[in-house]
């Protein structure tokens, strides 16, 4: 029988912000509204379902007077992503 | 890209999801190595084109020598520039590990380039041959870190071709008294063809790789 995929990952938008901050070390809010394609609005709520499981951490500051978004993966959404990338795998040719 | 599509999205759409933003993201970071590359390599080639054209027009040596501080001057503003940009823009690009790893070789490969442009200065020798082989020494360290194979294979080609100059300056101590008393005037471009060889193992190390990362991807980017 297979495994359930990670609901939390199992979204496009959810699933792109993470796959971005995979091979980053971090990156910012309106670089990954663009990658997206989101609106600033469904990126915000994706964003923090992500940080309020302890997938992302959101650091929030200044650059001058802007403010700036800046979200990076932590280990606990990297293993998330690792887990949800092998039970893909048995999704796509099932033993 | 919404999130009321989530319920529909089967594994083949996950896998094209992950596989486009890691891509892309790579892309973006691959377009800004070849921007540092392109600025360098072109800024080296044309100030050793100039230095090339005024020494061989009878331009004053010391003003000749100080002109290859053109060099460190615009590469160094212009590279200062691109991470202002890259960091500071609208759009702040990605920092990643290797963006990290690659700056921390290069400022270890500047600073020692620097020390070895002081003592050259002091000692009064040329450090052509010693500049191609630092910097192609930090071109097949990007490379490998980045597993760019054309930097990779560029910087090697040029460590190779590095060789020219010690090949050349034997060439010219055998033989080239005897030109200069049989009065040819080739010699005098014999003697500065080496800034020419110079800015061509420049263009092969840096300009070439510079222009394949960079529309490679664009490339990418816009597929």
């Amino acid at each position: 029988m297979l495994k359930p995929l990670d609901p939390l990952l199992h979204s496009e938008l959810r699933l792109a912000i993470v796959s971005i901050l995979l091979g980053v070390e971090s990156a910012d809010f309106v670089y990954i509204r663009k990658q997206t394609g989101a609106t600033a609005g469904n990126l915000s709520v994706q964003i923090d379902k992500l940080h309020k499981a302890e997938y992302i951490s959101v650091d929030k500051g200044f650059n001058g007077k802007m403010p700036r978004t800046t979200c990076s993966i932590t280990p606990k959404g990297r293993e998330a992503f690792a887990e949800y990338v092998e039970r893909l795998k048995e999704y796509i040719s099932p033993k | 890209m919404e999130n009321n599509k989530t319920t529909q999205m089967d594994e083949h759409r996950s896998i094209e999801i992950i596989s486009k933003m890691i891509a892309q993201t790579s892309a973006d970071i691959d377009r800004e190595s070849g921007k540092y590359f392109l600025l360098w390599g072109y800024t080296t080639v044309i100030v050793s084109l100039f230095e090339f054209f005024a020494q061989t027009a009878g331009l004053d040596r010391i003003v000749c020598a100080w002109c290859w501080w053109l060099i460190p001057l615009i590469g160094g503003l212009g590279t200062l520039w691109l991470s202002y940009k890259a960091n500071n823009g609208h759009e702040r690009r990605p920092k990643s590990y290797i963006d990290r790893s690659i700056s921390a070789v290069w400022q270890v490969f500047g600073l020692s380039w620097g020390m070895v442009l002081i003592a050259a200065l002091v000692y009064g020798t040329n450090i052509l041959f010693l500049t191609v082989v630092m910097m192609s020494m930090g071109t097949v360290i990007t490379g490998k870190i980045c597993q760019h194979r054309v930097l990779s294979i560029t910087g090697k080609i040029s460590m190779v071709l590095s060789l020219i100059f010690p090949a050349k300056h034997l060439l010219v101590r055998e033989y080239g008294i005897a030109l200069r008393d049989s009065g040819s005037e080739m010699i005098e471009y014999i003697l500065y063809s080496e800034i020419i060889i110079f800015a061509l193992i420049f263009t092969v190390m840096m300009v070439v790789p510079g222009h394949i990362l960079y529309n490679r991807a664009k490339k990418l980017r816009n597929a």
